[in-house]
């Protein structure tokens, strides 16, 4: 056991501070484990958002030495820290940062942008019939998008992404594979209503490949790649609007 | 798009040579190429009347851009548009999904043919230089 120093960001927009704590850590304690352990035992007013503890809910994602990630999954024998003061490893805590994300008050911030740009995209399966029974799908068919339906909405790809920190309107990472993760799905029709909308400016062309996203997602989803996908069929939708004037149905 | 936000464009720290880094630098070299192409254009406006002087004006630019200085520059200059030229051509096979989930390969692969450009160039102008 060796005992760190977590340099937390509290306060809200208006006012707000750095403040040091002490905490003992084990080797394979994690980010959110100290969290817990100064809520519980060093000041009770640490706000934060968490709960599965098993990165499955996305709820814990923050910036941990500015790099966005999950605190349940984050060792800190598997990171460096920060700095080193008066012989101790100095971890900086912040909350996720970014257009998407207005900051409520210490480690919390709102979803809200986030979440409407998810469901702007329609992030679910459509279809033109009205089919009884299952939908039959090959292994073969599930492989092609079964990767993305890893994405626990945590945000760390949003928080990381250049584009998404300096333009509120791009759609961002997140909600861009989501749609390319159901035009993927062979049980769906909806492919042309989400490729009229990810085709805006504002959409998928937004994306300049940093591939941060990719770097920074806790479940190797790699949003990168979905999004550069996701640009060939808008580059085939809008083909087809300009010559053959079909739109998104 | 925010001024503050856009700082996070130049952030390095944490992120990875063959993403957010170079994601960066393409910028940068970008910047650098459209700033030389104003020099440039300013500098040849210059020229302009030149005939009057019998050709004089454009004798005194050539042995300015000439000399070993603006050569250095030259190389320097080559290095930059090779890295974009390089960069932006895997850019392009990336928005149409080629490479993608080999993005470290893909992007070494392409720094390395941008190096034996530019050492190629850098050769041929150097020899040139040398051989006056």
């Amino acid at each position: 056991m060796e005992n760190i120093i977590l340099r937390i960001k509290r306060g809200d927009p208006n006012h707000w501070e750095y403040r040091d704590y002490d905490v003992p850590v084990e080797k394979d304690s994690t980010v959110l484990d100290a969290l817990y352990y100064v809520r519980d035992n060093i000041d009770h007013s640490l706000s934060f958002r968490a709960s599965c503890r098993m990165e499955v809910c996305g709820s814990c994602a923050m910036m941990v030495n500015s790099f966005p990630t999950t605190t349940c999954s984050t060792l800190f024998s598997k990171i460096k820290p920060a700095k080193i003061e008066n012989g101790k490893k100095v971890y900086i805590i912040e909350p996720l940062r970014g257009e998407s994300f207005k900051w409520i008050r210490d480690l919390v911030v709102d979803f809200d942008e986030f979440f409407k740009k998810h469901e702007s995209i329609k992030p679910y399966l459509i279809r033109k019939d009205n089919p009884e029974g299952q939908l039959i799908q090959s292994p073969k068919e599930l492989k092609k998008y079964y990767p993305l339906t890893l994405c626990i909405k945590c945000g760390a790809c949003v928080a990381a992404c250049p584009i998404s920190n300096s333009d509120p309107n791009y759609l961002g990472p997140a909600a861009l594979t989501a749609a390319y993760r159901f035009n993927a799905d062979s049980r769906d029709q909806g492919k042309n209503l989400r490729l009229a909308i990810v085709s805006d400016p504002e959409g998928c062309w937004r994306c300049h490949f940093s591939s941060e996203c990719s770097n920074a997602c806790p479940k190797n989803v790699d949003p990168a790649s979905a999004i550069q996908k996701l640009k060939v069929q808008s580059t085939g939708y809008e083909l087809k609007r300009i010559f053959l004037g079909k739109r998104g149905e | 798009m925010s001024l503050k936000g856009s700082l996070f464009w130049i952030k390095i720290k944490g992120r990875q040579i063959s993403d957010g880094i170079a994601f960066l630098f393409h910028r940068l070299t970008g910047l650098v190429i459209l700033l030389y192409l104003y020099i440039h254009f300013a500098a040849l406006s210059q020229l302009i009347g030149s005939q009057s002087t019998g050709g004089q004006n454009f004798q005194n630019f050539l042995k300015t851009v000439e000399s070993p200085p603006f050569v250095a520059l030259d190389i320097l200059l080559f290095l930059v548009i090779f890295y974009h030229g390089a960069n932006g051509i895997r850019l392009v096979f990336s928005e149409f999904g080629i490479g993608t989930s080999r993005r470290k390969l893909f992007f070494w692969i392409m720094m390395i043919l941008g190096v034996i450009g530019w050492i190629l160039l850098t050769y041929i102008v150097v020899k040139a230089f040398l051989g006056r």
